[in-house]
């Protein structure tokens, strides 16, 4: 069937990152001699954001992508490329077509705030993000279904160890070891109390609301702005009681309250220049826990949770100063491992049980709050309730042996 | 490049499909080029001699769920910090 010529000319019109890679395939050759053997098959996968889900591309359309800059068109003749390649490419928008005699530069492609990231990290961003994601069916829901996880764990740590080698060690040494330095321990206080006590909580008690001014403690010592200081040319540097690249805090904290006493269940953006949660997306009450789930990509454990609090970072904010920089993606990713510390110390000095999990619906996250994930988008969900009395078989302090 | 769905549609064919499988042996450039897939010259000559049905079908599963890229995450149920 022939095809109808694509445009005469074609420029890049859509951010496009690619990713090389093989992927499981079948060993041919055996497979003609009646063995049915592993093999692998190169692929080339495009993110195109903002869509979650990557798309198979095959060595023609990534030619095609690869000789099509973005503000100068190119004379398709010139690509020798196949129609269907073409086409493809157009009907995804990767590609804009012109019939022109002689079509203008044009310098916009897709919004500013993607010209500012470094490109690798983009990808890696997008191709990290979930969509839909679903934990396995046997991820236990609760304390009872709990009881054997340790144990089923344990089996699967060591399936693990027969198959893929022994585990790298937990007691890293290096350095002349005859002469290491013994150091003096620090001495007992407080905060090493606080720091001793803070774990991973997992099991909420669902009988016990959390107060709104247990939340309004946690968020105010987590995110809430200290002091602001004018760096000139409009820039104003934050202080927060976390560490932030360039005094910049680009990390948001938006609220999902499910089970907090004065506090209708939904979703709220905690401002935190204002110390108030302004309403996003209320729900009902009893759509909150299945909702805690579905985003934290069926953690069951989370259910009875009584807010989650999801880490999104503000992109411009922090390109603004590190435009295309290197590092930009992982200072920022680092600001929000700073907060999680922060907010997990303040739940357990309130008496409170905190998680953090990276383990989330990125996508879906962003799309409850209206965002595109490349201007803003979530990289981590923090957690936090009254502890469940009986939730210590999901938290490690229930199997420690030393120390 | 082959795609999973070529993997897939390759499966079902040799699970239950007599006539593609005799296509197949008769040749084998033609049958795999009806789902899209590329065979390397080198391997155009060769006699054919196929798994049977049932082999096929007892790896289908496995195979199909390696190849769908399922994230990490499904195997971690259980991750104390």
């Amino acid at each position: 069937m022939s095809r109808a010529a694509p445009a005469r000319w074609l420029r890049r019109a859509r951010r496009c990152y690619l990713e090389c890679g093989d992927r499981p395939w079948i060993d041919l050759a055996a497979l003609l001699r009646g063995e049915l053997l592993p093999g692998s098959a190169a692929m080339v996968r495009a993110y195109l954001p903002p869509d979650a889900k990557p798309i198979d591309i095959d060595a023609d359309e990534a030619r095609v992508i690869a000789l099509c800059p973005q503000h100068e068109w190119v004379e398709t003749k010139t690509l020798q490329a196949p129609h269907a390649a073409v086409a493809r490419l157009l009907e995804l928008g990767v590609l804009r077509g012109s019939d022109e005699a002689r079509p203008e530069r044009e310098d916009g492609v897709g919004s500013d705030a993607h010209a500012e990231w470094f490109g690798p990290a983009t990808l890696y961003h997008y191709a990290s993000r979930w969509h839909g994601v679903e934990a396995r069916p046997d991820l236990p829901g609760d304390a009872i279904a709990a009881q054997t996880a340790y144990s089923q764990s344990a089996e699967a740590f060591a399936a693990d160890a027969q198959a893929r080698g022994p585990v790298p060690t937990h007691r890293h040494s290096r350095g002349d070891d005859a002469r290491a330095i013994e150091l003096p321990n620090p001495p007992a206080s407080g905060f090493d109390a606080l720091l001793k006590q803070r774990e991973t909580h997992r099991l909420f008690d669902p009988a016990r609301p959390l107060a709104l001014a247990a939340l309004a403690s946690l968020l105010h010592r987590s995110f809430a702005t200290q002091a602001e200081a004018p760096m000139g040319g409009g820039l104003t540097a934050q202080r927060k009681n976390a560490p932030s690249g360039g005094g910049l805090h680009p990390v948001e904290a938006y609220v999902l309250a499910s089970n907090v006493d004065g506090l209708e269940a939904g979703w709220y953006h905690y401002r935190s220049h204002q110390h108030r949660l302004a309403p996003m997306e209320p729900m009902a009450k009893a759509e909150a826990g299945p909702r805690i789930v579905a985003r934290t990509a069926g953690q069951a454990y989370f259910r009875d949770a009584a807010a989650l609090v999801a880490l999104t970072l503000r992109f411009p904010r922090h390109h603004w100063k590190y435009p295309r920089h290197a590092k930009a993606y992982r200072v920022m990713l680092l600001d929000a491992g700073h907060v999680g510390q922060l907010f997990a110390l303040a739940a357990t000095e309130a008496g409170l049980g905190a998680f953090l999990t990276a383990a989330i619906n990125e996508a879906d996250i962003d799309a409850d709050l209206g965002l595109d994930g490349i201007e803003e988008g979530v990289v981590a969900v923090l957690g936090c309730g009254h502890p469940a009395s009986d939730g210590g078989v999901l938290r490690l302090s229930s199997y420690v042996v030393t120390g | 490049m082959p795609t999973n769905s070529n993997l897939e549609a390759l499966f079902d064919k040799l699970a239950n499909d007599d006539g593609f499988r005799s296509r197949l042996e008769a040749n084998p450039a033609a049958a795999l080029g009806e789902l899209g897939i590329e065979v390397p010259a080198a391997m155009k000559n060769e006699t054919v001699n196929l798994p049977s049905k049932e082999a096929v079908q007892a790896k289908r599963a496995q195979w199909l769920a390696q190849a769908h890229d399922a994230p990490h995450a499904m195997m971690i149920f259980f991750c104390l910090k």
